[in-house]
């Protein structure tokens, strides 16, 4: 199944790109999950991750949500706006 | 007029207070953003904002809720400019209006403090050494 990621700000312009797509032999996911996922493949970035929000169809996600691959996933690093 | 709002513009002060007038609400506040131009002593040139914006508006209507839910009948407003802006410049307005004063005092006191929490905006200082996301 693949999983597509939207990145902002920081993560964003570390990656050099605005989405990720992730295979997981999984129909759905927990946030935890997918963020040690994410850690894997792009260990440049860990600490960053760690400290990111997942967010499912425009709300934070509760730790133990179910991400599917339809929803519009976001991976939302430390806000700073005001 | 959408009560929240995220714009590339400048911020006009009057728009967003005028949506939270209310003729039984006798207190209104108005919380003014703006960039600052020395943060821990380094000089920034402007700031750059990025947004998720659907996101972002569905948390300051969330914030606008809480506000309610804490003191009844609260009405508010809040625009948040993104993208390029200069030093000095309002980058968040948020209007509350309540029927009495310490009321006010408190909710606007909270929605700022909120947005800064969970709303999905980023800045990002551009300063003479380099530039840096905050956060």
């Amino acid at each position: 199944m693949s999983y597509t990621i939207l990145l902002f700000a920081g993560l964003k312009e570390r990656l050099n790109c605005g989405q990720l797509e992730i295979e997981l032999h999984a129909p759905s996911v927990t946030p935890e999950i997918l963020k040690q996922h994410l850690i894997e493949r792009y260990p440049e970035v860990e600490e960053l991750i760690s400290l990111s929000y997942l967010a499912i169809n425009q709300v934070y996600a509760k730790p133990n949500a179910l991400l599917y691959p339809t929803d519009e996933i976001a991976l939302i690093p430390p806000v700073s706006g005001g | 007029m959408n009560p929240y709002m995220i714009t590339y513009e400048s911020i006009c002060i009057d728009d967003v207070v005028q949506k939270v007038s209310h003729p039984n609400h006798g207190a209104n506040l108005c919380f003014l953003g703006s960039t600052r131009e020395f943060t821990r002593g380094s000089k920034t040139l402007f700031l750059e904002y990025e947004c998720y914006i659907p996101m972002a508006v569905k948390m300051m209507q969330q914030i606008g809720e809480e506000l309610d839910d804490r003191w009844p009948g609260t009405r508010s407003a809040i625009t948040h400019r993104i993208g390029h802006v200069r030093i000095g410049e309002l980058s968040v307005v948020i209007a509350v209006s309540t029927p009495h004063r310490n009321d006010c005092y408190e909710a606007s006191r909270y929605a700022i403090e909120r947005l800064k929490r969970i709303v999905p905006i980023w800045k990002k200082e551009i300063t003479e050494e380099g530039s840096e996301w905050i956060g």
